[in-house]
């Protein structure tokens, strides 16, 4: 080995490559006698960075190669194309390693591509409106007796017209109201089912961006009794005839005139609507709907939306509004407070704020859980290419010895070895993209989303796809390349008999990292899958599995009575219930207190029900007793939960009154047990139920489940003998709340679809190193079978190392994994445990996926015929 | 007449040129320089500067001799011509017509 030092060699590459020939000579020797003389004075350290200062300050132009020879240096590395040349073929020739990189890397590309459209075009909500910027949702922040705090959307709906002319700096204000049920709209005899009808302010079209059809926008919905259609219900219901002035009959069995046609909202809008409905039809004294609670301070049940002056901030306003409630709802500041929420983000930020009606929520931690995962994929296609190279590096060691005597410098080979990273995450650019475009339909049913592809063909997005390509390319080749490049020549020209594969921490690390992803992963599949069963499967305290809920309309209600008598006949139908609400509904809340100066109010939810609710239900009582018909003043009584017992400090005895207000005052028959009437996402709140009135709006039926065929068919006559408009429509109630979880459904269903790839991933890494393994020790393998050894001694060879790995990734992961299994939890109020079981599951799931991919390479290996083998030296 | 102004750096090179006498290239000036000037210098400077006097016809080059410690490649040595002898003693002789002009300082 030469002990004179050397100045950087790539340095000198460099100048090699840009210096003209005329100086070439005289300024590279003088360099490299200047760097001589400076290793004397100052040491080799300062020389070497001297000489690269040296060569970089020589480029000067007279000195730099002409035209024609840089173009004629570039020809003569007839290398250039014969590296292109060998780059292809080696990648063909290596099919099957080929492939496997392509097809992490594409996949991971493809998954990363997915998230960022989902993720724009989840952040895009709303934002197409003019001046989003400063539209603002009113919410309000409700003060609850025992110090905690709840958001709601829902406000007064005075409120939007008196923000308006309260202050100059609120330009606009509008309210509207999403009707609680589906609403049949009828053209004489046509009856169409609106299932979101709402009902909006006069100035709806004026303040947000919705694509009116006919109608003008300023006067379209200011006269009472008008409605708006959709063109798809304006076609459904006159079809071809032009709607405008037409009738249609809607809410309340009332008339409406068509005032208007609009497109429906954008997909990217939190709300949508088939029909609007003038809000100044409810205002008594002007409409005829008359619906005081929509028109006062009390009650809290419209959306109100401001457009504030582009000069004002959100914190001016909201520091206006306590004395704004100080004016006009003096009797509300003890129970809530209100504040601003910017248009743009109340699509993602609502998940904590209650009653949300008919608006679409998102989930940030989806965002957050799809893009790691993306990444995750992403990762482990890197690490595949990495580990896959670096082994083959020994393979190829021929070669680069050869190209190294050729006077190929390192620098060349890297570029070489980066040259065929690049070529091939090209390719898997490509192949992503058209994965992309095959397997959208299917991303967009399991995300519940219709994206689309346009956003790619962007040319910025073009250019950002590059980009990322190159980042990969250079993720995934910068050390493969280093290391190739780096191999000594000796040691490869002579006959390596058992050529060490080099990088091989790395490789272990990397390994490590495949198998600790893969078991994280599996072992969140699992808890999602427990958790979501459990949710739909946990007891609630009622019985939701006989009962069949049907929502009485207008013509029904007036003769309930009748329908449930002529109901009650069926020998199937075991308890019939009337209420006003029931389980899985939401709720109606009021505030009520223990004392007559309503101090320390409580808000509790009230049911009017009938004397059959908890027999239909099954609603077990904890103490005194329920409604019933033989006392006589029941009517004036109530039955609690146990939540509201607690919150109000009752005792066993019940001796104490609820007051409603300061004089209306009723005594505690009697305290049920908790049952969850809301998605097991929310805590069990204070609620009472009271006999009486107004118990119309729905029917609960018991049944029992044999011949539920012809059951359904009997409700669906006995319907049509009282109700001749609606038809007939019924909910099986343990459907109803399994349909609360479909978030979790889907997330379970996104999470093991991408666990599956990302094993899928680790495996084919894992079958590309075991190929090369078992081919490198091939003629090992070979001799010591000669020698006697076993064939199960031979696979303990090559297993060994992989099962030490995958036991580092093993104890590595689960750590980390329970913590995040935790954060997920929290949201719950209801929740599994976490199971150590669940670890042992993914563990030993990885183990088997990944010891099936190496035996079969294994087995292969060890009962191979030695002789073949060796014959081949 | 083009550049006969010699810039700072480019008298002492030439100087340097002139006093090592045929044995002038890149190396030996920038060694030469730094050693009696006591400052450091890149070499590369060097060239530029002996280029430029080449063009402006002070000196004249040819090659020389290889070494070992350069790799094997050719020297180019510098001679300085009558023109660039010339224009040193003209320099010489604007210094000396101002210092002769020079009060006496106490300093």
């Amino acid at each position: 080995m030469d002990s004179t030092p050397k100045p950087p060699d790539w340095a000198d590459q460099i100048l090699e490559f840009f210096c003209g020939e005329r100086h070439l000579d005289e300024i590279q020797g003088d360099l490299h006698e200047w760097f001589q003389y400076h290793v004397q004075k100052e040491g080799l350290q300062k020389a070497r960075r001297g000489y690269i200062f040296d060569v970089l300050r020589s480029l000067r132009f007279h000195r730099l190669k002409s035209r024609q020879e840089l173009q004629s240096s570039l020809n003569h590395s007839i290398m250039f194309s014969n590296y292109l040349k060998t780059t292809w073929r080696l990648l063909y020739r290596n099919k099957v390693f080929t492939l496997i990189n392509i097809l992490g890397l594409s996949l991971g590309i493809a998954a990363c591509l997915l998230c960022y459209i989902y993720i724009q075009e989840e952040r895009s909500f709303d934002k197409f409106h003019a001046h989003f910027e400063d539209i603002y949702r009113v919410n309000r922040l409700e003060k609850a007796a025992d110090g905690t705090r709840e958001k709601s959307s829902v406000t007064a709906g005075l409120l939007a017209p008196t923000l308006k002319s309260e202050y100059a700096e609120i330009e606009d204000a509008v309210r509207f109201l999403p009707w609680f049920d589906d609403m049949v709209l009828s053209n004489q005899d046509l009856h169409i089912l609106a299932e979101e009808v709402m009902i909006a302010d006069s100035n709806f079209f004026q303040f947000f961006d919705f694509e009116l059809v006919q109608g003008n926008p300023a006067t379209v919905l200011s006269r009472p009794s008008s409605v708006i259609l959709s063109e798809e219900l304006a076609a459904k219901l006159f079809g071809r005839s032009n709607p405008i002035g037409q009738t249609v009959k809607g809410l309340a069995g009332l008339d409406f005139e068509v005032t208007g046609i609009t497109k429906k909202a954008p997909k990217n809008s939190h709300f949508n609507y088939d029909a609007l409905i003038s809000y100044s039809s409810t205002i008594p004294g002007q409409g005829p709907l008359n619906f005081s609670w929509m028109n006062r301070w009390f009650t809290q049940v419209a959306y109100t939306y401001v457009r504030l002056n582009p000069n004002t901030s959100q914190e001016q306003i909201e520091g206006k509004l306590t004395a704004f409630m100080e004016k006009y709802q003096p009797d509300e500041i003890a129970k809530f407070d209100m504040y601003l929420q910017p248009l743009a983000e109340v699509y993602m930020g609502s998940n904590d704020i209650n009653h949300i009606r008919k608006a679409a929520v998102g989930n940030p931690k989806y965002i957050f859980i799809l893009t790691a995962v993306a990444l995750f994929l992403l990762l482990i296609g890197c690490f595949n290419y990495i580990n896959i190279s670096t082994a083959k590096a020994t393979q190829r060691g021929k070669e680069i010895g050869i190209r190294k005597v050729f006077g190929a410098h390192k620098f060349h080979l890297m570029q070489q070895f980066f040259g065929e990273a690049l070529l091939l995450t090209f390719l898997s650019t490509i192949i992503a993209i058209l994965v992309l475009f095959l397997f959208l339909p299917i991303a967009n049913q399991i995300l519940q989303k219709e994206l689309n592809l346009h956003l790619l063909l962007h040319p910025l997005m073009l250019g950002g796809i590059l980009g990322l390509s190159l980042l990969v390319a250079l993720l995934s080749g910068t050390y493969p390349a280093i290391a190739m490049a780096s191999l000594k020549i000796k040691a490869q020209l002579g006959s390596g008999f058992r050529s060490r594969a080099s990088g091989g921490n790395l490789r272990r690390f990397l390994s490590v990292v495949q198998f600790g992803i893969a078991i994280s992963l599996i072992a969140f599949t699992i808890l999602v899958f427990q958790q979501t069963k459990y949710l739909q499967n946990r007891s609630l305290g009622f019985n939701k599995d006989q009962v069949i809920v049907l929502d009485l309309p207008n013509e029904l209600r007036a003769n309930y009575l009748p329908f449930k008598n002529k109901l009650a006949e069926n020998p199937n139908i075991l308890t019939i219930s009337n209420s006003q609400t029931v389980p899985g509904s939401p709720p109606i809340t009021t505030y009520i207190s223990d004392n007559s100066q309503m101090q320390n109010q409580v808000e509790a939810s009230f049911w009017r029900i009938d004397f059959n609710f908890l027999e239909t239900y099954g609603i077990e009582l904890e103490n005194g007793r329920f409604f019933d018909t033989t006392y006589g003043t029941d009517s004036n009584a109530i039955v609690i939960n146990e939540a509201l017992a607690k919150s109000l400090g009752f005792d066993e005895k019940l001796d104490k009154q609820i007051y409603f207000d300061e004089t209306t005052a009723v005594p505690v028959l009697g305290v049920v047990k908790d049952f969850n009437y809301e998605s097991l996402y929310s805590k069990i709140s204070p609620m009472f139920f009271s006999i009486g009135r107004r118990t119309d709006d729905k029917l609960s039926l018991k049944i029992n489940h044999n011949d539920l065929a012809s059951t359904l068919a009997d409700i669906k006559v006995t319907w049509e003998q009282f109700e001749t408009r609606y038809p007939f429509s019924y909910q099986f109630l343990d459907e109803e709340f399994a349909s609360f979880y479909k978030a979790e459904q889907r997330l379970l269903k996104a999470i093991s679809f991408f666990a599956f790839l990302c094993i899928i991933i680790a495996c084919l890494g894992l079958y590309g190193l075991t190929l090369f393994n078992v081919n490198r020790l091939k003629r090992e393998i070979g001799i010591r079978k000669v020698l006697g050894a076993e064939i199960a001694h031979v696979l303990q060879l090559i297993s060994k190392e992989n099962l030490l790995l995958f036991g580092i990734a093993f104890v590595a992961a689960t750590p980390v994994t329970w913590l995040l299994m935790n954060r997920w939890l929290n949201d719950f109020p209801y929740r599994v445990d976490i199971a150590w079981w669940m670890f042992a599951l993914a563990g030993l799931l990885v183990l088997a996926i990944a010891i099936l991919t190496v035996s079969y390479q294994s087995i292969k290996a060890a009962v191979a015929n030695p002789i073949k083998i060796l014959r081949h030296e | 007449m083009k550049g006969t102004h010699l810039g700072e750096f480019e008298e002492l090179v030439l100087l340097t040129v002139g006093v090592l006498q045929g044995n002038a290239y890149g190396v030996s000036i920038g060694k030469a320089i730094e050693e009696k000037m006591k400052r450091s210098i890149t070499i590369s400077t060097v060239h530029t500067v002996l280029y430029r006097l080449e063009e402006k016809g002070f000196v004249k080059s040819e090659f020389g001799g290889s070494t070992s410690a350069r790799g094997g490649r050719k020297k180019r040595l510098y001679h300085i011509t009558g023109a660039g002898y010339q224009a040193l003693k003209e320099v010489r002789a604007l210094r000396d017509q101002m210092w002769a002009l020079m009060p006496k300082y106490g300093f």
